[in-house]
Parts: C-alpha cells; structure tokens; sequence
C-alpha cells in the first residue's frame, strides 16, 4: 500500500517570483490550500534578490523567464551568493520553454515542474524535497543538489507511478536459493550447434 | 604559458536545515486532503482565470493583424508566445482540451517560425481565429468542427516543420 505522508505547513515560508499575476494567483492559492500560509509574492528577479538578503525562506518557486532577468540566472545567484543558498529550488516552465529543464537543473534547481500546475504533482514534489535528504554539492562549475540518484531514487511512497515497487516486500514464500544454484544459473554455457 | 590556478576542491555536504522535522510535525494534510482543498482553491479562480484567457487571446488577434505587409518581427512573436503560453496554462488547468489543443499549437507554430524569416502573421492570424472559436462562453462545435479545425492548424506546423531554417 501507498503511504500518503502528511505535511504540515504551517510557519513554513515560500518566495514566489513570477511575472504573471494570473500564473502566481494559482500557485499562491494552490499552496495556500495546501496549509502553506506565509508567502511572498514577488515579480521581479532584482526585488527576490533583495528580499532574500534580509528574509529567510523555505521553499523558492521561480518561473523560467522573469520580467527583468533570466529565471535560471536567478536560481545560479541563489546558489552562489543567496544568505541560505540550499533551499528547495522549484523552476516552473510554460509549454513552450520545456527547453529550460536542463538549463535549470544546471543552474543548481531542485525541481522543475511544468504548467499548468497540477497539485497532486505539486504536493508530491514538496513532500519528496521536503522530505527527503538530499546531499548538497560545491564545485567550480556547479552549486546544488547533488544531482545523483542513481543508488537512492525516491524517497518510499513518493514513486513516480502506482506500479513503483514500495521497500516492504514482504515474507518470503518460498526458500532461498542457494549460492551454488545462483552461480549455475549465471554460468556461461556452450549451446549446442543446430 | 600562463600557470593555471589551482582547481577548487569539490565540497559536498548535508545542509543543516530543519524543514524535515517541521513539515513532519502532528497536524497537517494528507495527500488527499491537501489535493482536494487545493482543487476546490483553484475553482474559486475560475472566473479571473476566464477573463485571462480572453485578455490573451486579444493580445494574440492584435499581434497577428499588427503585421506590416503580413510580415511580424521576432519581437512581436515572442510576444504571442507569451500569450500562448498562458493561454495553454489556463487552459489546461481548467480542462479546456480544445482551447488547449489550439494554444500548444500556436506556441510550436512559433517555435517553428522563429527558426525561419521573414515571420509571416498569416498562420498566427488563422491560430488567433481557431482560439476565439475555442474560447470559453463561445458555442460548442461538433467533434467533426473541431477535428477539421485543429486539422487545419496541424497542417500550419507541417508546413513550416518543412521549411529550411532561416541561415544565421
């Protein structure tokens, strides 16, 4: 069975930077509903710039292009030179800038979510950031989460589809093999000549 | 040779942050009951979310017949993809599936036309017509309509899809 983790939200702060008031109306309100209250909504990338040196945040929702600057531009200054540079980064893209997920991943974001928003994806994504312990990685070239997950994936219950197995698999039903029987199953045999 | 600067060593870590511990404190919503909510919060915009849709659908009619000797520059084409892009945005939040079929069409329409030149606001002009049929509060049309309309506006991107790119 899925387990659905609870949030809760409340004292927790997010920076919503984003241009069009419409785009930021639903995300605000999305969050809203959500339980998450204390929001700051701003337009521009020069005034989250300045708000981010004297408030601190838990969540950034940046959109990809800013009125005054390049979304992506933003996050890398976040990461390099905001007072709390690791805080969960989410780019939000419209249908025609699907090209900005790689750039945005580049730029050290944790996420890009793609409009329209849906809130079940949203929820998801805050709870498998939220939740989740995610190593953080400085280098010459990049500054962000580090972008390996090779060896972890998602945190237990956040799988991307239903069918993802879950970590309790259960009793076993029948005796394990032994090693003998798996080294002859992995054995390189001769086939014979038809 | 000018010597190099010695590489910055890769620093990685676990940032000291408390947001774990304060988003798993008793008391919040579910998955469920946060989504609900959340639906319910976004049909409260609906009416705002209409009046957008219109103002962007406008915005896109007046690019398309502010063309000079049916010719639009690459500004005003980014600036009907602005448009589309909300226009996609708001429409797929509030399922309007041929509204939105027809503003992702638009905005791969001048993807592709972006890549040639000059930019000719006949196919914006058609694409502006096909939203306003699409618009929200308009008649409903018949599936059949509706396929030959959005037929039209594939055969738009086919064509420019075909087109050589504009050499830089």
């Amino acid at each position: 069975m899925e387990k659905s983790p609870r949030l809760n939200f409340n004292g927790v702060t997010a920076l919503l930077v984003e241009g069009d008031r419409h785009s930021v109306s639903l995300l605000s309100e999305i969050l809203r509903r959500f339980g998450l209250d204390n929001q700051y909504c701003i337009e521009t990338g020069a005034e989250a710039k300045a708000h981010m040196q004297r408030v601190a945040v838990d969540f950034f929702f940046c959109e990809a292009v800013l009125p005054d600057m390049d979304g992506l531009d933003l996050v890398r200054w976040v990461r390099r030179s905001a007072p709390v540079p690791y805080i969960p980064i989410v780019v939000l893209t419209g249908y025609s800038r699907v090209d900005a997920v790689v750039g945005a991943r580049d730029a050290g974001a944790n996420l890009v979510v793609k409009k329209p928003l849906s809130p079940q994806v949203l929820f998801d994504r805050l709870a498998w950031m939220g939740l989740g312990t995610r190593k953080f990685v400085e280098t010459e070239t990049y500054v962000g989460p580090d972008r390996r997950f090779k060896s972890i994936g998602p945190p237990d219950g956040l799988g991307r589809r239903s069918t993802d197995l879950s970590q309790d698999v259960g009793e076993a039903t029948e005796p394990n093999m032994t090693q003998n029987e798996i080294d002859a199953m992995m054995k390189p045999t001769k086939l014979a000549n038809i | 040779m000018s010597p190099k600067s010695p590489k910055k060593k890769a620093r990685i870590y676990l940032p000291a942050s408390t947001l774990k511990e304060q988003l798993s404190r008793p008391g919040g919503k579910s998955r469920d009951e946060a989504v609900k909510a959340a639906i319910a919060g976004v049909e409260t915009l609906r009416e705002k979310s209409m009046d957008a849709i219109d103002a962007a659908i406008k915005a896109v009619e007046a690019v398309a017949h502010e063309g000079t000797n049916g010719v639009l520059t690459e500004s005003k084409l980014h600036d009907v993809l602005r448009n589309a892009d909300e226009i996609v945005e708001l429409a797929g939040t509030f399922r309007l599936e041929n509204l939105d079929a027809a503003g992702r069409s638009l905005c791969d329409l001048v993807g592709l036309l972006l890549k040639t030149s000059p930019y000719p606001a006949e196919p914006i002009v058609v694409h502006a017509r096909a939203l306003r049929l699409f618009a929200p509060g308009r008649p409903s049309l018949s599936a059949a309509q509706t396929e030959v309309i959005l037929a039209e506006l594939a055969r738009f991107r086919a064509f420019f899809e075909a087109k050589p790119a504009a050499s830089p």
